[in-house]
């Protein structure tokens, strides 16, 4: 995929492209491993499994796990250290390595587990490039500067995703998703959780839940597309007259409040076929570069203005 | 050739092709010599350095960039983009029945090209284009109820709290539907919920697959 485009005649962008590249090697290298004050908990009576494996390149981490904290950090050394730990004899830890590709699962040995003893705590070092599948119930999962793909499927599990770069999606049926300072594609889909957009830096964000909440509060760049929707849960943004944005906001059965001064085509209508309560809005700040569509079926879409 | 002409040819100049009439407004224009002269040095610089393979963060900006610019298209078929959706694993009857749900789902979605073929008319809890969907799901969901076995009671109850929202939902838009059919957003909203819930049991299958 990465060799796979053609700088065709449409401008410079054989240049930037050179430009950005330039721009890298100049750059010094990041700072080493991150803090490790807020290591996951060691369950009492705990079984640890402490392994390193040497990668070369970009590697791959996948987990699956059933419920536990789970802490992925980035580093500048190439390998992968995994700490794990988990209290009961019922669970073991598996890590296996295949090539640039390990692979964590939490396996359960008996059937007669209680829900309790299924916690197992991870605690993870990678090289920041590393792409990382993570599965896990319940608990948490928290994910810090990694430069590379990152896909988390939880059921109850908060995921929190900071200053991490590359195609993002996190799915969670009932989970929350915090997202700071995250940079490339996002996606967040979940039935009920909510999810907070904190200065991220994205050309393209779609998120989707049904009764959960969504908040952005961040730059959007010019030919951007952010899609927000919900069902019943409310949708906040917030926006700077500053911005270059062409806003749409549409609650079906809820209202539209803007706090923000549009250009003069905004204004709130009513959609054909709409019911009584349907409220609308259509408007744009600056030159209107990048497109923003907030959709609610019964939640409340709140523009709030941002200095 | 104007300025804006010439840009067509500049990534063609750099690669060393030299066609005359790019030649010939060279010759007269400053800027568009200036901005050559400028991508060249750039070029040399880069040839320079020392091999390098830039980060994925890179990679995945200029992707965004150059899909942006329409310069770079993935091109999925619908059953490619189908096999996406489900994981590779299991191939059961529930997960069969799920993809000839999504594969109507992608017929009736209203921004899907098979979309307008799929939309004959209204009739039933949201029209009778979400009929198979819905009898696919039923079908996938009794499956799904039967094989599942949940460690965790909290999970369990999450999973099932979750689907009576999306049936509520469900329920609430094939209502609005079928009173008035011109009403676009709830037809879009059902068809959310629909592949929502679909999602929801392909999960559960997943499970299933993996003795969970």
């Amino acid at each position: 995929m990465k060799a796979s485009y053609k700088c065709g005649p449409t401008g410079w962008t054989l240049g930037l492209c050179s430009l950005a590249l330039l721009t890298f090697a100049a750059r010094p290298a990041a700072a080493g491993p991150a803090g490790t004050s807020d290591r996951p908990a060691e369950p009492a009576g705990a079984h640890r499994l402490d392994k390193r494996f040497s990668v070369d390149g970009r590697a791959m981490v996948t987990l699956r796990n059933a419920q536990g904290t789970i802490v992925v950090k980035s580093w500048q050394r190439s390998e992968i250290e995994i700490i794990s730990n988990h209290a009961s004899e019922g669970v073991e830890v598996d890590a296996v390595q295949n090539g640039n590709r390990i692979e964590l699962v939490t396996h359960v040995l008996r059937d007669d587990v209680a829900p309790a003893e299924l916690q197992a705590n991870y605690e993870i070092y990678v090289p920041e490039e590393t792409e990382l599948e993570i599965k896990n119930d319940s608990g948490t999962v928290s994910v810090a500067q990694v430069y590379a793909d990152v896909s988390v499927d939880t059921v109850l599990a908060k995921v929190d995703l900071m200053d991490v770069s590359g195609n993002l999606t996190v799915h969670t049926v009932d989970g929350s998703f915090t997202c700071t300072r995250c940079v490339g594609r996002i996606e967040f889909i979940s039935t009920s959780g909510g999810a907070r957009f904190l200065q991220p830096i994205s050309r393209s964000l779609h998120a989707q839940t049904f009764s959960g909440s969504l908040f952005y509060d961040g730059p959007f760049s010019p030919n951007g597309f952010y899609k927000l929707m919900t069902t019943s849960g409310g949708i906040e943004l917030a926006l700077s007259e500053k911005d270059s944005v062409k806003l749409s906001a549409h609650s079906h059965q809820g209202s539209v409040e803007n706090q923000v001064n549009l250009k003069p085509e905004s204004h709130i209508f009513r959609l054909p076929g709409a019911n009584k309560g349907a409220s609308s809005l259509i408007g744009t700040t600056g030159t209107g570069l990048a497109r923003v569509e907030l959709t609610s079926f019964s939640g409340k879409i709140l523009i709030r203005k941002r200095d | 050739m104007r300025c804006d002409e010439f840009e067509a040819y500049a990534a063609d100049w750099l690669d060393g092709e030299r066609p005359p009439e790019a030649v010939n407004h060279l010759r007269t224009c400053r800027r568009c010599s200036a901005r050559v002269a400028e991508l060249e040095m750039i070029v040399s610089a880069a040839a320079n350095l020392p091999p390098l393979d830039p980060p994925e963060r890179v990679w995945i900006s200029l992707r965004n960039q150059l899909e942006q610019e329409g310069l770079l298209r993935e091109r999925h078929s619908v059953w490619q983009r189908l096999h996406v959706l489900l994981p590779a694993a299991p191939r059961t009857a529930l997960t069969t029945g799920l993809i000839a749900a999504l594969a109507a789902l992608l017929l009736m979605m209203p921004q899907s090209p098979l979309g307008r073929l799929g939309r004959t008319g209204n009739g039933g809890a949201g029209g009778p284009e979400f009929q198979r969907v819905q009898q696919q799901l039923a079908n996938g969901e009794a499956l799904a109820g039967q094989d599942v076995h949940f460690r965790d009671p909290e999970v369990a109850a999450s999973y099932q709290q979750n689907l009576a929202l999306v049936d509520n939902l469900i329920g609430e838009c094939a209502r609005r539907v079928n009173e008035d059919p011109s009403d676009e957003m709830s037809r879009q909203y059902l068809a959310t919920a629909y592949q929502q819930k679909a999602d929801l049991l392909t999960a559960l299958a997943e499970r299933e697959a993996l003795g969970e």
